[in-house]
């Protein structure tokens, strides 16, 4: 009997798989996919779909009213834990923004932000030859958050006095319109956090300014409650709904453009007057490997999505080992108890 | 002493507790709302100085009574002072030493470490989920099955299109259901504490007792 008791069954090595092998599986089915640049084309849903429309719509109504355009509010309220899953959502907004001609106005929340939101806009900004102070502005820290949001309802100009480059606010052509929610068709949050609640609490519900929210698959969960009761005018629910949004993003860039985009980006600064655009915000040239990084960064959502794929699927295949092995162990202890075993 | 460090501090929350309270229901006193929020970032402020202060008086007595993790203190003390001073310094020096410092310390330890941490979660769960996520009662046979046509719905495409469409329901009917019951539980708490406070029943932030 003591024999039994200490032989090892076969469920007993579906149950003790070691950790580092559970680990170098999941190593290998995240970076096989991403380093082979699978991309996964995703289906779409009706959340990011309205994130979508609201800036189409946006865009149609500053063709009808080019005297009183609208224009995107965006909290960059996301650090670099959750740059994998954020980037791409901020990629593919500004990018329809940018696009559609749509002025951007930008800020941080926190401090950990703010060279990650630097980077990023200007890096996008610049595939569309977007001026800095006309077709977008960065604020720089808004911190507390709260205070701005609020102020936001008359004039933010007073709570910053200078952009994030030290630009006195009043001098930025862009400022003098695009200063408060009457101005701004939607207010996108990019987050990894829980500021959305923020931006309901005082944009939406004070002001009733139109709040889309892109953020995590760990955080979405808690937002599908704002967005089914229409606080949320739509959601970018991780990674997912980033490759979503670059999916109809990059259709209409074809559909706009139209052109190859390697040799849009290589003509793009050709032929431009550059002093339109100082150093100090991008470099209006692209280099080779620029081009190749802003070509792949069209794709990274998808590409993200194949790797996804991967862990999800490893882990429903693990998931199921383990339960194999508990059913028939468990089956095992009861024959035992009852006298059934080895009868 | 109980003047400084108990009734005083009660006496504001009350008088601030009921005051913010007033500004926003209260039409007329919307404007007090801004000069409320215009002291925030000087409340904040001062927070990061006390933060700094308490941070740096946990490490110095742990560097003394603990000598086996005084290596962790140290490090931790260094980088704070370093990106500190990089920080202030390159603030008025643009493109200089300090300015390239503190970006390239953000950039390439602050910025990996973070996103690295966070990745890690990927490898625990996995490992958590083999081990833990088990069939015994009816109510873990749901969550596992709701957790299955989940993670294959997120990633649908082709055939496995239908858990897509049952993923969507799940996350737009039970999920928004329950998580509707937590947030308005939530809210009341929020609501039942703040009103504690603010009538000076819950004292436990004024430390001790």
């Amino acid at each position: 009997m003591a024999e039994d008791k200490n032989e090892k069954k076969w469920y007993d090595y579906l149950l003790t798989i070691k950790k580092p092998l559970v680990y170098l599986g999941m190593f290998l089915v995240v970076i096989i996919p991403f380093l082979s640049r699978c991309k996964l084309k995703t289906y779409e849903t009706d959340l990011v779909k309205k994130v979508f429309t609201r800036v189409e719509k946006i865009h149609e109504y500053n063709k009808e009213h080019p005297d009183s355009k609208r224009g995107i509010l965006l909290g960059f309220d996301y650090g670099p834990s959750t740059t994998p899953e954020n980037d791409p959502m901020l990629y593919a907004v500004l990018r329809h923004a940018f696009l559609r001609d749509i002025p951007v106005v930008a800020w941080a929340p926190y401090v950990a932000y703010l060279q990650l939101a630097e980077g990023r806009i200007k890096r996008i900004a610049k595939e569309y030859k977007a001026e800095y102070g006309k077709d977008y502005v960065f604020m720089g820290l808004a911190y507390p958050p709260t205070p701005y949001m609020i102020s936001t309802g008359t004039d933010m100009r007073p709570m910053f006095n200078t952009d994030y480059y030290g630009n006195d606010v009043y001098k930025l052509p862009i400022l003098d319109r695009f200063n408060n929610y009457d101005a701004f068709g939607l207010v996108v949050t990019i987050s990894g956090t829980a500021m959305p609640e923020v931006w309901l609490r005082y944009a939406n519900s004070l002001y009733n300014q139109d709040v889309a929210v892109a953020t995590t698959a760990v955080n979405a969960a808690k937002f599908y409650a704002y967005a089914a009761s229409g606080q949320f005018t739509g959601m970018i629910a991780g990674l997912k709904g980033a490759a979503e949004y670059e999916q109809m993003v990059t259709r209409l860039e074809n559909k706009v453009i139209d052109e190859d985009i390697k040799e849009y980006l290589t003509g793009l600064y050709k032929n431009v007057d550059k002093d339109k655009y100082p150093e100090k915000y991008y470099e209006p040239e692209y280099t080779k490997s620029e081009i190749n990084t802003a070509i792949l960064r069209r794709r990274q959502a998808g590409r993200g999505m194949s790797s996804q794929f991967g862990a999800h699927v490893y882990v429903i295949i693990l998931i199921i080992i383990g339960n194999v092995g508990y059913y028939f162990k468990r089956r095992d202890e009861k024959r035992r108890k009852t006298g059934k075993w080895g009868a | 002493m109980n003047f400084w460090k108990r009734r005083l501090p009660l006496a504001l929350t009350v008088i601030y507790g009921l005051a913010g309270f007033a500004m926003q229901i209260i039409p007329a006193l919307n404007g007090y709302r801004d000069i409320q929020n215009s002291w925030m970032p000087i409340l904040f402020g001062f927070s990061i100085a006390i933060g700094v202060a308490s941070l740096t008086k946990y490490h110095f007595t742990k560097m003394r009574r603990q000598p086996e993790e005084r290596v962790y203190s140290i490090i931790t003390f260094i980088s704070l002072v370093v990106m500190a001073v990089a920080g202030l310094i390159g603030m008025s020096q643009d493109g200089g030493v300090f300015t390239k410092l503190f970006d390239n310390l953000f950039s390439y330890v602050y910025v990996p470490l973070q996103a690295t941490i966070f990745s890690l979660l990927a490898f625990y769960i996995t490992s958590a989920a083999y081990r833990a996520f088990k069939v015994s009662e009816w109510i873990s046979t749901l969550l596992l099955v709701s957790g299955f046509i989940v993670m294959l719905g997120r990633v649908a495409f082709g055939p496995l299109m239908v858990f897509g469409k049952l993923s969507e329901w799940i996350m737009a009917v039970p999920t928004v259901a329950a998580m509707r019951g937590l947030l308005i539980g939530i809210g009341l708490g929020i609501m039942a504490t703040a009103i504690k406070i603010i009538l000076g029943i819950e004292r436990s932030y004024l430390g001790g007792e």
